[in-house]
């Protein structure tokens, strides 16, 4: 299931944050900006994958976390808070509320659990549209930050990198302990695994828990950047559908699989931006098809079944993937 | 040290000659809705005995068992498990104190290797839990050799045929090192042959130490098999004993076959 990685992987992953904190000596502001989009969105994917790739329950809370961080960074720095110190705050708040709403929500399966966190989502919207300390429906401002142009793209890569760094890593070491297993045997058969000895109850609401401090942390780095926030633009369930589909799109309950899902999906949509501007919605909304019927353990479970039986079986491992629909 | 260290340790504190309760139900009593599937059963097991439960489908046998491992709790009554009362404990924690079972309809976790499988149990099943992936893969792999699918290990659980599918259950089972073990129906379905090894592989794990309470419907396996027999009919205990006392209790032959065919037989002996 999962093997901890080998001194060589262990040396790309490095390579690859190298990569990333060299990055902005290279390239230019814009392309910089585009790498903390994708950095935003890797956050939310490799989240969303403790809660619905390990343990199986499809959230749609993801968005109802960001936009809490984000407020929370929002409302504290206006009270004159330090920005990581409102980082550290949103996230334990996301920690506390995904405690107190996990308890109720996670005793539901399925559909039922996923419209139950989208209800959540849709909660804190209202309750940010309506609130005085929020701005209501009007908005919010935060204090600008000071520095040229160069400065605070940078500030603003490099937070939103350590919290991707600090998700990863995290996801790492839960998927190679007890708590990792616990949580995939309770995707894999929930009676079975309390019957096995896992108490599932607790072990739900820490995936809940861990899927929620992340995004609340990308969310007041998102804010700040942002320097002013409207319920709409971070309670936007678009935030939980990306980190949905690019789970999927790299491989569900997998390390590595949300990370390449959320590159891949990012850069497509730029790419699609600029080239078929007008239908590039419809472009990504296909893609999403095709991707849930020819790839529905995402692109790491293909390429290792294609390293393992040679890329001749690609059609096969491709059409065995539709069978599964046949009735 | 054996496959099962911790239960061959306290077999020598045993007294030799001396029963010890192990598992107790009192007025065990399961309702759903206007239906009592399991209607104040008594029942005691000894350690180190093999217990078999049996009567006809829908006896309540099942539901005995899920109310025992807290799947499905009683209405009414106790069970007790070295004296202490379980019966409003949750599955995770029965399984923790030493109560493991095996479904009837078989649980692997599918989409995972059967090594995987029996991994979990490790790692979750004992009350001194192994903590350690590493470790708790060392006994997945002592189960999967006893149980005999050592050369299945990297597969997925969903690729065994129902025999080793079965023989899966017992693994993960065992790797949870329980005091008792519960078996649900593990022959139905199978054939003559595998039948056999089920009862090979039952007595096995006997020797190591473990008390069993085995559900079975088919007579012929369970006299074979236990050591003392309760037979349950519309969630009644209608008989208690050896199994060969059982068998021949008119009660029981009505439960299986029907109060015409023991009309019959009376007539028939009258006859004769």
């Amino acid at each position: 299931m999962f093997r901890p990685w080998s001194h060589i992987q262990w040396f790309g992953m490095g390579a690859g944050v190298l990569a990333l904190i060299l990055l902005p000596s290279f390239v230019e502001n814009d392309e910089i900006r585009k790498w903390m989009d994708i950095l935003m969105v890797a956050i939310l994917a490799v989240s969303w994958n403790f809660i619905g790739g390990l343990t199986g329950y499809p959230s749609f809370a993801p968005a109802a976390f960001f936009g809490l961080g984000a407020y929370t960074t929002a409302i504290l720095m206006n009270a004159g808070f330090n920005f990581f110190i409102t980082l550290g705050i949103g996230a334990c708040l996301g920690a506390i509320v995904a405690l107190i709403l996990g308890v109720p929500i996670l005793r539901l399966r399925g559909h039922y659990f996923a419209i139950a966190t989208f209800g959540v989502a849709e909660f804190f919207r209202e309750l940010a549209d309506n609130l005085r300390i929020t701005g209501g429906g009007d908005g919010i401002n935060l204090p600008q930050i000071t520095g040229g142009p160069d400065y605070f793209t940078r500030f603003f890569y490099f937070s939103m990198l350590g919290v991707a760094v600090l998700a990863v890593l995290t996801q790492y070491f839960v998927t190679r302990h007890r708590l990792g297993y616990g949580l995939v045997a309770i995707r894999e058969n929930e009676d079975a695994a309390s019957m096995t000895g896992v108490d599932t109850t607790k072990y739900k609401i820490i995936a809940f828990v861990l899927s929620s401090i992340f995004p609340a942390m990308g969310g007041g780095v998102y804010a700040y950047r942002a320097a002013f926030l409207e319920p709409i633009d971070v309670f936007d369930v678009l935030f939980s559908i990306k980190a949905i589909v690019m789970s999927m799109l790299g491989g569900v309950g997998t390390v590595m699989g949300p990370l390449v899902g959320a590159l891949m999906m990012e850069y497509l949509s730029d790419y699609l931006w600029g080239a078929f501007t007008e239908f590039h919605s419809a472009f990504l909304g296909i893609i999403i098809v095709l991707v849930v019927l020819f790839l529905p353990r995402g692109l790491m479970a293909v390429s290792q079944e294609v390293r393992s039986r040679g890329w001749g079986s690609l059609g096969v491992i491709l059409k065995s993937n539709i069978q599964r629909f046949k009735v | 040290m054996g496959v099962f260290g911790s239960d061959s340790q306290e077999q020598h504190t045993e007294v030799q000659g001396v029963s010890e309760t192990l598992l107790e139900g009192r007025g065990v009593t399961k309702r759903f809705g206007g239906l009592t599937a399991v209607s104040s059963v008594d029942f005691t097991v000894q350690k180190g005995e093999i217990l078999g439960v049996i009567g006809p489908n829908g006896a309540g046998k099942t539901t005995l068992l899920n109310c025992i491992t807290g799947l499905d709790p009683a209405n009414e009554g106790e069970i007790l498990f070295h004296g202490e009362r379980i019966e409003t404990m949750k599955p995770h924690t029965i399984t923790r104190k030493g109560v493991a079972r095996t479904f009837q309809i078989v649980q692997p976790f599918s989409g995972l290797a059967v090594r995987e499988n029996v991994v979990m149990g490790a790692l979750f099943g004992s009350q001194k839990s192994k903590k350690e992936v590493r470790r708790a893969q060392g006994i997945a792999d002592e189960m999967l050799a006893f149980v005999g699918l050592s050369d299945k290990a990297a597969q997925l659980a969903s690729q065994l045929t129902l025999a080793e599918r079965k023989r899966l259950e017992f693994a993960k089972s065992l790797a949870t090192e329980p005091e008792v073990l519960l078996l649900d129906e593990v022959n139905a379905g199978l054939n003559t042959m595998e039948i056999e090894n089920a009862i090979s592989l039952i007595h096995k794990v006997r020797e190591q130490g473990v008390t069993i309470l085995v559900i079975e419907h088919l007579m012929k396996v369970i006299t074979g098999l236990s050591d003392r027999v309760i037979v349950l009919h519309h969630g009644e205990k209608i008989a208690e004993g050896l199994p060969r006392d059982v068998t021949s209790d008119e009660q029981v032959i009505k439960a299986y076959l029907g109060e015409k065919y023991v009309a019959m037989m009376k007539k028939l002996d009258e006859e004769s």
